[in-house]
């Protein structure tokens, strides 16, 4: 079982303003003098302690994400021996944790000799993490890989280095990345999955689009993950803000049951109750259908809804050469092969095999999500989701 | 030998005299069990430990065997381990997380030179032996009873032969029975040794059966020195005398003083009185009775026998207590011999014992002149 | 600091050392002092200080200049859903302490005075579950009740009964409660036990029938002990992170720990926010401490030890085989069921319902699927290191505090003692961000931030009043004349120390030690802050495992865990027995 993060979390509304897309760089913390006197003693202790911070700059780095053109120009061979110098690097991933080690070692066999410390945090932990960390001047992470929401909210912030890594495949017409923030590790897509069995016994219809949850008779007998963010953009993109709203308006309406994610939607499947999940990842539904046939099975819509996961060097990275040699290889055909049979996910390099029941774009053709969105386009998304399923 | 002289110790803080020792001069003879007696939060605790070492003093000087132990006006401080002592407490202090044998043979192991093993364990079995508890040696030391603790604690207290032993209290955890054996035992290993030893105690049976000399102490301060019988049958001051159970205290003026004694008015009887202090005609007295001092009929025998009625009475088994109302004074009067008590109201008449009656000045303080009675008596 | 020294630190009568170096002597314990004082002033009063002054801040850890503010509190107690956040949070810690008080103090009554039959079984169930991290009772309940797939509720389904929705407040309540009762247990037994038996005889004497004397004579001298009991519980409650976080979160009820955590993880975090809510809670624990703290002195629990009682247990007729019945539905509910659970989980490759065909599946793969896994081999070799060092640290602090508290008079050891106990009226979410907070922005010359000893900083300062908790009675209860009689047998002052003080405390040292071991161990509300990569210790794994899905494997590692504590804990058992023998 390779469950993956749960891709998209809300982002907090209430503070959400212009400096999550400001793109001004961090700048240092200026503690102020404590010589204000407070009535608590213990909070004056507290006080004392803090005063000895007083106009602290603890240097939130500052200088604008710029590229590292000394770095970005090495041929691959100087590039690998730099990084081997440096000897390590910190990649925070939405990678499973089971899938994290294989990968690794995948990349072990190419650079046995630089150490890569994985930290594992669901996609919507990692920018928080990444803008406390270098807030307080502490640069832990040198590559990032998540979903695109979140690796936006990270480039709008600053927080990333462009790098345009070496041997990049093109991306398929009408998708986009800037300039820089080009790394894709794979797609997923979105599709309803059942278990076939309980659906028999029930007398019930294979359910092929969303449209057909709408149907009285799905009342409250399918899921639904009210955070999946990504599956929503890409209806918006594909129908406009309106038709997309209304349908998830009537998916809400027909009382579906809420998962926390699509990993818990499918194990849900799995177990018969509720036999439908209308937001699964079609990777992981045929993944499970390979274990157990009898209990998953799922339906590719056409077009379907697809999005991405991307990979970027973070500023002021403390392996800079690592970090970008371990991005170059995500995207070469040896790290996308390995994505590919170890995670079942998709790639988007031409040359890399993917599994045909998940990705065909003959057969399906692809309905993008918007990778990079801005934070208010994001946060709306999240409250029109919330409202139409009546979540909150 | 140990001298004390003008040993001082005090505790801010606490209420003046609670626990304080005060100027106390104190000699303590080679060979001597000496007890100091008094209520607690007197000092006699206090005293113990600082001559132990303990407690550092804040003024005066400890001397023990000619050696000064402790003399803070010359910044002289010997620590307790460097002190010729062995120490019995209260609570027998035995280390639970010994044996027996381990406990008694500790004050070897940390003496310098370190005896052999075989030494250590020799002296160790001898002192027990001499409590009696060499069977128990490998026992763990909590598995005792409180009786077999205490000789214990004698054992470790007395295995490197020191010079001074103290006892702080160490009969008060025992029961009735228990400690008059245990008393009788501490002094029979006390005179057998002939170790100069100080014995604290609050309980004057106790005090008066082990001692050589009794010293009474009151508020930091010592109020009278004396052998046991003298402190016993002729206290001289009024603390001493409540203390060891002379209750009975009529008031009274020195009517005639001679050669044997005084006679005492009390209201409009007199009272041969042989034991007193210096009075002269015409001073305000009490006079100090034990309520065995007086003799009890039903029947009057002699003349000047007080008249009264019994108010109270109460049978101990091998003695009767009863209150006398003799006019106004209530006197309390213990019968040994009686068979049938007295009943409530009954009419009595009491002779007083001339030789035990003391006299001392009405309010005479609790500091009497604490001159050795006992070195004057001998 | 404070402290200063109009006496000698040591009572001489304690200590008399008596040598040339006296002076000296004194000198280096006084800067040892210092140095102890100045550390616990420094773990317990960094992580407040600096949390409330980040909510004093205008941009902490913000972009350009940050000024003094109160806009913090004006925006984050006027925000839409604060009230509603308030009301959730207490109506959830204040049921639990309800709840778990309740079944605490009643399990007490029947062990301690009913003659409810199996009495060493029935002390073993209602502490049993003290062993299970809350993590995992967590873990393992959201798996027992979850809606759909639960097993309890597939059964209640089959049977035609209502199923629980344990992602509810109702069901945090429910198993917060159960995970607790254990130590509102304790607290009754302590309380139960003081209670002299024979002021119940006397009412019932008096003509009180069984039911009229309980409520007007046990239940009102219980009672302060029981109000006592459950503002500690709902302290305990409001202040920890994995039921609000596992449970709460998926049923969308927020309460003020799943609310810090989401405002750190939203997008930019929201450091103010956190900053109030955590000194928010911070008063409200607080208050509760200190009330609990006055109730439990005005009760005699400390005073009066069992022992001159007459413990006649009340006998309750054919009502005991209720009392036993109720103690083996604790037993199943609190420690089987989880417990079971986690094993069925662990032993499977997949999820399934508990029945005969799955057994065919069983497998020890999850457990080799553990060893297999760098990340979870690291993350027990980082919970072991932590929580080892910890207990260390903490056995060695807490003694040094202790030691002077308990056996000095110094001015200022009432300070150092309020220092060393205060942490535990800061709730552990508060600490872990507070030191996060501390460990970003203070320009300290070493780096803590992403090491280990930052999470063995947060450990050491939460398990410190534990630490104390073991070791100022232990002290206590060396009397100063075993010391004493060493030293008047011609032992120095370290040789005193060395053969009679320490060798007396080594069980309260080791029992300080392990538990602290077992609280460190287990800790996640504070570690979930505090954790970076390769820094990820057992509990946060097991979160994370678990929100990712990955059941089968947390299942095999919590076993594990639980195994692990299970031995810690009977160690402490061993320990704190053989400390029981000395009062002997």
């Amino acid at each position: 079982m390779a469950p993956e993060r749960s891709s998209s979390r809300p982002l907090n509304r209430t503070v959400q303003g212009g400096s999550a897309a400001d793109p001004r760089p961090i700048e240092g913390i200026h503690f102020m003098r404590a010589g204000r006197r407070l009535h608590w003693s213990i909070a004056a202790l507290g006080g004392l302690v803090l005063s000895l911070a007083t106009a602290c700059s603890s240097g939130g780095g500052g200088g604008k994400p710029t590229s590292n053109p000394s770095l970005d120009s090495l041929a691959p061979a100087a590039l690998a021996a730099q990084a081997k110098k440096e000897g390590s690097l910190t990649w925070y991933t939405t990678f499973s944790d089971d899938d994290v080690q294989p990968f690794l070692a995948a990349f072990h066999k190419d650079y046995p000799d630089i150490k890569v410390d994985a930290l594992r945090l669901s996609a919507d932990k990692i920018p928080p993490r990444i803008i406390t960390e270098q807030r307080g001047g502490k640069y832990n992470a040198d590559v990032v890989s998540g979903d695109s929401p979140q690796i936006a909210q990270l480039i709008q912030a600053g927080a990333l280095q462009p790098y345009t890594p070496k041997d990049l495949s093109p991306l398929p017409a009408g998708l986009d990345l800037p300039t820089g923030y080009e790394g894709v590790v794979y797609a997923v897509t979105t599709v309803v999955a059942y278990n076939p069995t309980v659906l028999k016994e029930d007398h019930l219809p294979v359910p092929t689009s969303w449209q057909d949850l709408t149907d009285p008779m799905w009342k409250g007998k399918f899921s639904i993950d009210p955070e999946a963010v990504n599956w929503y953009d890409s209806l918006v993109q594909q129908f406009g803000h309106d038709k997309a709203y209304e349908l998830v308006k009537k998916l809400g309406d027909n009382d579906p049951v809420f998962v926390e994610s699509h990993t818990d939607a499918l194990t849900d499947v799995q177990a018969g109750e509720p036999a439908v999940a209308a937001t699964a990842y079609g990777y992981k539904a045929s993944d499970l259908k390979g274990d157990t046939p009898k209990q998953v099975e799922f339906t590719n819509s056409n077009p379907l809804p697809a999005s991405l996961t991307l990979v970027d060097v973070v500023k002021n990275a403390p392996h800079p050469a690592a970090a970008r040699l371990f991005e170059d290889w995500i995207v070469s055909k040896a790290g996308q092969q390995a994505i590919v049979d170890l995670t079942n996910h998709t790639s988007l390099r031409s040359d890399v095999t993917n599994d045909p029941a998940v990705w065909n774009p003959g057969k399906w053709t692809p309905a993008w999500g918007k990778p990079i969105l801005s934070s208010n386009e994001y946060n709306s998304e999240v409250d029109d989701m919330n409202t139409a399923l009546h979540a909150q | 030998m140990i001298k004390l002289s003008g040993l001082t110790k005090r505790y801010p803080g606490r209420s003046v005299t609670h626990n304080a020792v005060e100027g106390l001069d104190l000699e303590i003879p080679e060979g001597k069990l000496v007890t100091l007696l008094g209520p607690s939060g007197c000092g006699k605790t206090t005293t113990l430990r600082l001559i132990a070492g303990l407690e550092r003093a804040d003024a005066g000087v400890i001397e023990i065997g000619g050696q000064v132990m402790s003399d803070p006006a010359r910044r002289v401080f010997v620590g307790p381990h460097r002190r010729p002592i062995g120490i019995v407490f209260q609570s027998y202090a035995i280390w639970p997380h010994m044996t027996v044998l381990q406990n008694v043979a500790f004050p070897l192991r940390v003496s310098r030179p370190r005896p052999k093993r075989a030494a250590l364990r020799l002296a160790a079995m001898d002192a027990l032996d001499m409590v009696g508890l060499a069977e128990l040696a490998d026992r763990p030391a909590p598995a005792l009873s409180g009786g077999q603790q205490q000789r214990v604690a004698l054992a470790r207290a007395l295995v490197r032969q020191p010079q001074v032993l103290l006892l702080d209290e160490p009969l008060s955890n025992l029961d009735k029975g228990l400690r008059g054996r245990m008393r009788d035992e501490i002094r029979s290993v006390q005179q057998r040794l002939g170790i100069t030893t100080v014995f604290v105690t609050h309980d004057q049976d106790e005090a008066l059966a082990v001692s050589d000399d009794v010293v009474v102490m009151s508020g930091g301060h010592i109020v009278e020195r004396g052998l046991p019988q003298e402190i016993y049958t002729y206290p001289r001051d009024e603390f001493t005398a409540r203390f060891l159970g002379v209750s009975n205290s009529l008031d009274g003026i020195v009517d005639t003083v001679d050669q044997d004694g005084v006679t005492v008015l009390l209201g409009s009887r007199a009272m041969r009185c042989m034991k007193c202090t210096d009075v002269s005609p015409g001073d305000r007295v009490s006079v100090f009775m034990r309520p065995e001092s007086f003799r009890l009929s039903r029947r009057q025998h002699v003349a000047d026998a007080w008249q009264g009625t019994v108010d109270f009475s109460i049978y101990h088994g091998d003695c009767w207590d009863y209150h006398v109302r003799v006019d106004e004074n209530v006197v309390k009067v213990r019968v040994y011999k009686e068979k049938v008590g007295l009943a409530y109201g009954d009419t009595v008449y009491l002779e007083p014992d001339a030789e035990s009656a003391i006299v001392m000045l009405a309010g005479q303080s609790a500091r009497a002149p604490a001159a050795p009675l006992s070195e004057i008596g001998a | 600091m404070t402290l200063t020294a109009e006496q000698p630190i040591v009572r001489p009568e304690v200590a008399p050392g008596g040598r040339r170096t006296w002076r000296d002597f004194i000198d280096a314990r006084y800067i040892t002092l210092a140095v102890a004082a100045l550390a616990v002033a420094y773990l317990a009063l960094v992580p407040v200080g600096t949390m409330l002054y980040a909510s004093f801040q205008s941009k902490f850890l913000g972009i350009g200049s940050s000024t003094w503010t109160f806009h913090n509190y004006a925006e984050t107690f006027t925000a839409p859903g604060f009230g509603d956040l308030v009301r959730d949070s207490f109506v959830y810690a204040g049921l639990t302490a309800i709840l778990c008080t309740t079944v605490g103090f009643g399990l007490a009554w029947l062990v301690i005075r009913t003659n409810t039959p199996a009495k060493g079984f029935a002390q073993l169930a209602a502490l049993l579950p003290l062993i299970v991290p809350g993590i995992l009772n967590t873990v393992a309940w959201s798996l027992l009740l979850s809606p759909h797939r639960g097993p309890i509720n597939v059964a209640f389904r089959d049977v035609g009964l209502p199923t629980f929705n344990v992602f509810s407040l109702s069901g945090m309540v429910f198993v917060q409660s159960m995970h607790v009762v254990p130590v509102a247990y304790l607290m009754g037994v302590a309380s139960f036990t003081s209670m002299d038996a024979s002021l119940e005889e006397a009412a019932m004497a008096s003509g009180a029938s069984p039911t009229r004397t309980f409520r007007a004579i046990t239940l009102r001298m219980a009672r302060p002990a029981i109000l006592s009991a459950a503002l500690l519980m709902f302290v305990q409650t409001i202040s920890t992170f994995e039921v609000p976080q596992l449970i709460g979160v998926p049923g969308r009820r927020y309460v003020f720990v799943s609310r810090i955590y989401a405002a750190l993880q939203t997008f930019p975090p929201d450091y103010g926010t956190v900053g109030v809510i955590g000194m928010f809670v911070m008063v409200v624990a607080s208050i509760g401490l200190i009330v609990a703290q006055r109730l439990s002195r005005s009760t005699n629990v400390q005073t009066i030890t069992g022992k001159g009682f007459r413990m006649h247990p009340q006998d309750i007729g054919k009502w005991r085989w209720a009392g036993f019945a109720a103690f083996m539905l604790y037993f199943l509910i609190a420690a089987v069921l989880p417990i079971a659970m986690l094993i069925w989980s662990s032993l499977l490759p997949g999820y399934e319902q508990p029945s005969f065909a799955a057994l065919h599946d069983f497998t020890l793969a999850n457990y080799h699927e553990i060893a297999k896994r760098p990340g979870l081999v690291n993350s027990v070799k980082n919970s072991l290191i932590t929580a080892v060092a910890s207990a260390l640290i903490v056995t060695a602090l807490s003694a040094f505090v202790a030691y002077i508290t308990v056996k000095t008079k110094i001015v200022g050891r009432t300070l150092l003692d309020g220092l060393a106990t205060a942490p535990i009226a800061v709730p552990s979410v508060v600490m872990g961000v507070g030191i996060l907070y501390w460990y970003l922005a203070a320009p300290l010359p070493v780096h803590l931030y992403g090491t280990l000893t930052i999470l063995i900083v947060a450990f050491v300062t939460i398990t410190l009043p534990y630490g104390m908790r073991y070791l100022a009675p232990g002290m206590a209860q060396i009397k100063d004349e075993l010391e004493e009689a060493a030293t008047a047998s011609g032992a120095s002052w370290l040789q005193a120390f060395r053969r009679v003080f320490l060798p007396l405390l080594v069980p309260s040292l080791l029992a300080a030690f392990l538990y602290t071991m077992i609280v460190a161990f287990r800790e996640i509300s504070a570690a979930i802050f505090l954790y970076s990569s390769g820094t990820e210790v057992v509990s946060v794994q097991v979160y994370d495992l678990y929100t990712n899905g990955s059941y089968p494997v947390v299942a095999a590692l919590g076993v594990l865990m639980v195994l692990f504590l299970s031995v810690l804990a009977a160690l402490v058992r061993l320990a704190t027995r053989k400390v029981g023998i000395k009062h002997a």
